[in-house]
């Protein structure tokens, strides 16, 4: 049996108490507050877009880390909670609708600087510094790769300005990550000698960065504005699109996020991963296809084995629920035998979503709520017979009544009797007698003509019409009338029996054959509903023959009456030329004959409703009928009121597992037009030499969030064999730890390179930024480049010595060109 | 475990909201800093606005430099992007031409065809194809 995942909830942390915070860093502090600046520890912030970490340098992980978004209460009734600002943590205090949320970051920069400024205020809070009055300790911020200077400006302004920071270093995240992993791996690090290519993606983009010689190549580097949220988008809609019906779980984003973090991998080979699955997928069809089939057969037997319930079975493919237990045991054996028990999970996941068994009512509860019913049913019985009883006795007594006048018009009493029936709401004699039939017809009673045997009734046909009186004849016409309707109605009736009786007896003698004749007739019925409904969407298409058809009749009958005259235009030779001058000025007489009208019937979109009704009637008659004989088809077609499975609440992703990775590779997956990662690779590499490639490629270093998805080292490793010379030595290097390395380097740089004269080198102190403005930015081996105009003071442009890695390609081309001038 | 009302007051408490002014406080921000956000709140003059990446990297004036956000963008593909079925993910070479969906085989043509219309443009937006009516 495969297996089945479940969904687990994700569990909130609480954000620690500036108490807790202030009792763990102030006894630490303390002693270092008397310290110079450089000897001071350093204030650690990685400043991402997925999650902000933030903590002392002298600690191993950071005390802080939390998703970087900060919110506003929306409670309207508590104006002090509503002025708060929640950050992180916090914000899992309180009701998700009630919160406005809000993200600093646009794609991978900080751009709303009133959010930083709240989330400066919480970091500083929880790290012991609550009762200071001014930040009096050294800063290492992290910022984007190229971080715009207009950014860098607002993050100084409020660094220096608002907290008084006295020193603040900028670097980039995936550098420090980068230069942390190499010097904890290379006993002999030095930074001039690291080589290497940064291979990043984190929340919101991926980037590519070639170093050389400790330098980044600031050429080649290059950015992909894909990442870990467009992943987790992807999924979230595909996921949502294809399992509408689970809406209630799946919009939960954790539940998403969950998926995303457990199930998803990178494909190594995704054109060879993807026909595997669609291998897969077939084989499971031509299952299912089959035992749809052995499963019709079953029921109706092999004659009707084309028509079945052709939604259900859709359904169930398209969902994918159904599980052939025999393929999926045999493939997995086979999986294992060829690539051994270390292989990344290529199968597709069945999840267990969350849900609720309904009780099964039992067998007494059943007979108890039969029995109600039964109750119900014979208590409304007898008060319909009795309702019934009280009318009929009533028009006993109307007839009663109006046949007791009766007497006063023997007694020749007209006025009297006149006047009585008047009083009963009766006009007249003839009325009177009407009123007194339709009783008796209710009540049941023959009347007195009906009781006569058929000699009295028709007395008059054996007498020749010679010797009767005119008032007779008409009598006997009558009479002629009647007995026809009656032989008829006869026969009718007779015939009718014999139909009866023979399908009866059919039905007694083969009930087989009697069966598949209702179910061809089912199939005739069904097959003409499909046919019109056909028919129908043809028509709804403009350019289909049907339309076509139905728009040249109408043109033609809007032509009919001109039709001679355009004729007679194009200069053909008319039938009938005499007749050319008296039709021109005549009225044209359509629409006199009722034939006319017809012309529309072929028009009209619609016209076939009343067959529609005839079918739908048949249909559900005859299906009535199956359903008493066969108790199979019943089960088939009437079995809706099933209990939910566990079945129900599964989902299964086959490529949703590592489709969402895959638009790194292939943007054009979300309808992007920009070069995958692997593209960017082959743009990088293909104009550099292979001397510096090979330096370059020693060490493929890959960090970032995102790249926690399983087998992302193996399809980069895979990309860059593709583009590189058989036999160049590749070495995917791994970071520890995809989420802090990029803190623990921080980390490591205050602590290595901060101490005394160094602090100078690698941050801007307070009185610099002063002298220099707000755009100064010292430049180190793991910060950005300034670009721009020439900086204040004495903060030289290192831009020059950016390496470049087509130094060699350079050299080269200048030898030819002097070879050539030579 | 602690009680909401417990956790809502030490918020309060730690960020120091003012009863009165309903504004956050902390002792190691500068008051003249403050008083500014304050002024810029209240609609004063000299409010930055605040702008978004697009516009900071259109009012860039070195934005063509080596080194500005823009040089380091990763361009354009010049790849013929491959076709995935829109409800798999697997090859296919099918296009509905009344719905331009991308469907994998024959079974899942009647489902494209049955499809409402919302859902088939939140199909066609995954991959941005759908026709967005301004």
């Amino acid at each position: 049996m495969k297996k089945i995942f479940e969904i687990k909830p994700i569990e909130y942390k609480h954000s620690p108490s500036v108490k807790d915070a202030s009792d763990r860093f102030i006894p630490h502090l303390r002693p270092l507050k008397s310290k110079p600046l450089a000897d001071r520890p350093c204030i650690i912030i990685d400043n991402g877009s997925y999650e902000c970490r933030a903590g002392w340098s002298f600690e191993e992980t950071p005390f802080l880390k939390f998703r970087n978004m900060v919110a506003k209460p929306k409670t309207q009734v508590n104006k002090a909670i509503d002025a708060m600002h929640l950050v992180g943590d916090e914000l899992n205090e309180f009701d998700a609708g009630k919160l406005a949320k809000r993200s600093m970051f646009d794609k991978n920069i900080v751009y709303h600087y009133q959010s930083l400024e709240h989330m400066l205020d919480y970091t500083f809070g929880h790290l012991g510094l609550a009762g200071e009055s001014q930040i009096d300790y050294p800063l290492l911020m992290t910022e984007a790769m190229c971080n715009p200077n207009h950014c860098r400006q607002n993050m100084s302004e409020l660094l220096f300005e608002c907290y008084r920071v006295s020193a603040v270093s900028y670097s980039v995240d995936s550098l420090l990550s980068f230069y942390y992993n190499q010097s904890k791996r290379n006993e002999n690090f030095s930074v001039p000698n690291t080589s290497g290519l940064i291979v990043s993606s984190s929340h919101q983009v991926s980037h590519i960065i070639p170093i050389l010689d400790g330098q980044v190549a600031l050429e080649s580097t290059r950015r992909l504005a894909l990442g870990g949220s467009h992943h987790l988008e992807l999924l979230n809609k595909s996921l949502n699109l294809k399992y509408a019906q689970h809406k209630n779980t799946l919009q939960n984003p954790d539940a998403i996020q969950y998926i995303m973090e457990n199930h998803t991998y990178c494909a190594t080979n995704y054109r060879e991963q993807t026909l595997y699955l669609e291998g897969l997928f077939n084989e499971e069809r031509a299952y299912q296809l089959e035992e749809e089939r052995k499963k019709r057969e079953a029921l109706y037997g092999n004659a009707n084995a084309e028509y079945g319930s052709k939604e259900e079975e859709k359904k169930s493919t398209i969902s994918g629920r159904k599980i052939v237990t025999a393929v999926y045991k045999g493939r997995t054996q086979r999986q294992n035998e060829l690539e051994g028990e270390d292989v990344v999970d290529r199968e597709d996941h069945i999840i267990q979503l969350p849900w609720q068994q309904e009780p099964i009512p039992t067998d007494d509860e059943i007979r108890r709520r039969h029995e109600m019913r039964k109750e119900q049913g014979q208590k409304l019985k007898e008060i319909m017979q009795r309702k019934r009883e009280e009318k009929k006795r009533k028009m006993e007594d109307e007839l009663a009544d109006l046949q007791s006048l009766e007497a006063y018009r023997e007694q020749n009493q007209v006025s009297v009797f006149n006047e009585e029936i008047q009083n009963r709401g009766v006009k007249n004699f003839e009325e009177y007698k009407k009123k007194i039939r339709l009783l008796q017809i209710k009540l049941g009673i023959k009347s007195a003509e009906e009781k006569k045997p058929d000699e009295e009734k028709y007395n008059l046909l054996e007498i020749a019409d010679e010797f009767l009186s005119p008032e007779e004849l008409k009598r006997k016409r009558i009479q002629k009338m009647q007995k026809t309707a009656a032989m008829l109605r006869e026969e009718r009736k007779q015939v009718q029996k014999i139909e009866r009786d023979k399908i009866e007896e059919f039905k007694q003698s083969d009930p087989d054959s009697y069966l598949r004749q209702l179910y061809a007739k089912r199939k005739e019925i069904m097959d003409r509903i499909a046919e019109r409904q056909r028919r129908k969407e043809e028509f709804s298409k403009r350019g289909s023959k049907a339309a076509q058809r139905r728009l040249q009749m109408m043109a033609e009958i809007g032509l009919g009456a001109e039709n001679e005259g355009i004729q007679k235009k194009r200069g053909r030779p008319p039938a009938a030329q005499d007749q050319g001058g008296m039709q021109q000025g005549e009225d044209d007489d359509f629409g006199a004959a009722d034939e006319d009208w017809d012309v529309y019937r072929g028009i009209a979109k619609d016209g076939f409703s009343d067959e529609e009704e005839d079918d739908q009637q048949g249909l559900n008659e005859l299906e009535e009928q199956i359903a008493e004989i066969d108790p199979k088809f019943a089960n088939l077609i009437y079995n809706t009121s099933k209990q939910p499975t566990a079945e129900d609440y599964q989902i299964r992703l086959w490529s949703d597992r590592y489709r969402g990775s895959e638009i790194l590779f292939q943007p054009s997956i979300v309808g992007m037009e920009n070069a995958g990662l692997s593209e960017i690779l082959e743009n990088i590499l293909s104009p550099v030499s292979q001397a510096i490639r090979e330096k370059i490629l020693r060490c493929v270093f890959i960090t970032g969030g995102h790249t926690k998805v399983p087998g992302f080292d193996k399809r980069i490793k895979q990309e860059l064999t593709m583009i590189n010379r058989a036999g160049t030595p590749i070495n995917i290097v791994k970071c520890f730890d995809e989420q802090l390395d990029a803190w623990k380097g921080g980390a490591w740089l205050a602590n290595n390179f901060f101490s005394s004269k160094g602090l100078n080198e690698y941050s801007i102190s307070k009185a610099k930024y002063e002298e220099c403005g707000h755009h100064y930015l010292k430049e180190h081996f793991c910060s950005n480049f300034f670009y721009g105009p020439k900086q204040g003071g004495a903060g030289v442009m290192q831009l020059s010595k950016v390496v470049s890695l087509l130094q060699d390609k350079v050299q080269q081309s200048e030898g030819q060109l002097k070879r050539v001038k030579v | 475990m602690t009680k909401k009302g417990d956790v809502i007051s030490r918020l309060l408490q730690e960020k120091g909201v003012d009863e009165e002014i309903l504004e956050e406080s902390f002792p190691f921000k500068t008051k003249e800093w403050v008083e500014l956000r304050h002024k810029h709140k209240r609609g004063g003059v000299g409010a930055k606005h605040t702008k978004n990446l697009k516009q900071i990297n259109a009012n860039d004036p070195n934005s063509e430099q080596i080194g500005s956000y823009n040089s380091i963008d990763g361009g354009i593909s010049v790849k013929k992007p491959i076709k995935y079925c829109d409800f798999t993910g697997f090859h296919t070479q099918y296009q509905d031409p009344k719905t331009g969906l991308r469907y994998f085989n024959a079974d899942f043509f009647p489902v494209v065809r049955q499809i409402p219309d919302s859902v088939r443009d939140d199909y066609l937006a995954i991959r941005k194809a759908n026709i967005v009516l301004r």
